[in-house]
């Protein structure tokens, strides 16, 4: 479905539809966010698992 | 049409049904937490899909069959310790922002076994913290999950009881302010009088100084 709308947004670029550009920036910004398919979600990637991993191996508990 | 299985692939079908139940469930759960949707676990899911259309294809032979039910095993696991091992993370920072929270009292006092959830909590943290090789995932799924389980029940208590230790917490910043109120309101007039005197006394010296030195020059 990503894949789908990336396609779209590249064929809207190139063909110049009636579309505005502010609507396809909204749209590459919701993608980046991960809202697209999700209501309320995102996506995690293996990247933000990395992150999450860097940032828990420094903490200390006690 | 009549598709042809292994012999005894009923019981590894019934055991993909079930991983595939549990993965999507801790996915859910995931999902729930407020983090998002693991496409690493989604991504494992897919593998599996592809397994079971080799599984139910006529035209490669059972041998083959038995190696895409082997995969397709794998896979339903590999979704299951990504999944779980994102919760893992995810509940030690939230933990972590507990603890740092309340930093300058004691926490044991309001948990029983406290000294001991934080020694379960750090053998927790030291598993995930090197990401494991794809064979480790698949051998610990269900220990992953465990541990999960276990740090998800720890954090809900801990949750649970911030409103008891925010009364408490809150309680003794109260008496210490009032303390404070009392203490500066017995010692401040004490001090601005003794203060005071010190000052008359020094002028009044230093005034005989001057007036004698005066006195000295004339």
């Amino acid at each position: 479905m990503v894949k789908a709308l990336i396609d779209l947004i590249i064929a809207l670029f190139h063909n110049k539809t009636q579309v505005s550009n502010e609507t396809v920036k909204n749209i590459v910004s919701l993608r980046a966010e991960g809202n697209i398919s999700l209501q309320n979600g995102k996506y995690i990637t293996d990247e933000d698992i990395e992150k999450l991993r860097k940032k828990v191996k420094k903490l200390k508990f006690s | 049409m009549t598709i042809n299985l292994p012999v005894g692939s009923d019981s590894d079908l019934d055991e993909i049904s079930k991983l595939f139940v549990e993965a999507e469930k801790i996915i859910k759960s995931i999902e729930k937490l407020d983090k998002g949707l693991v496409s690493p676990s989604v991504n494992q899911l897919r593998y599996l899909a592809h397994h079971l259309i080799r599984i139910l294809q006529n035209n490669i032979d059972i041998e083959d069959k038995k190696e895409n039910i082997k995969l397709a095993k794998n896979h339903c696991k590999r979704s299951i310790y990504d999944a779980n091992e994102v919760g893992i993370l995810y509940l030690l920072t939230k933990i972590s922002n507990f603890q740092a929270g309340y930093r300058f009292i004691s926490l044991s006092k309001h948990f029983n076994n406290y000294p001991d959830n934080l020694f379960r909590i750090n053998e927790i943290n030291k598993f995930v913290e090197v990401p494991l090789s794809d064979g480790e995932k698949i051998k610990y799924y269900d220990k992953v999950s465990q541990h999960y389980i276990e740090l998800r029940d720890l954090s809900e208590l801990f949750e649970s009881n911030r409103s008891e230790i925010n009364k408490n917490y809150l309680l003794k910043i109260g008496v210490g302010i009032f303390v404070t109120i009392i203490l500066g309101a017995i010692f401040i007039p004490l001090l601005s009088g003794y203060f005071s005197k010190m000052g008359e006394s020094y002028f009044r010296n230093n005034s005989k100084d001057t007036s004698a030195k005066i006195e000295l020059k004339q």
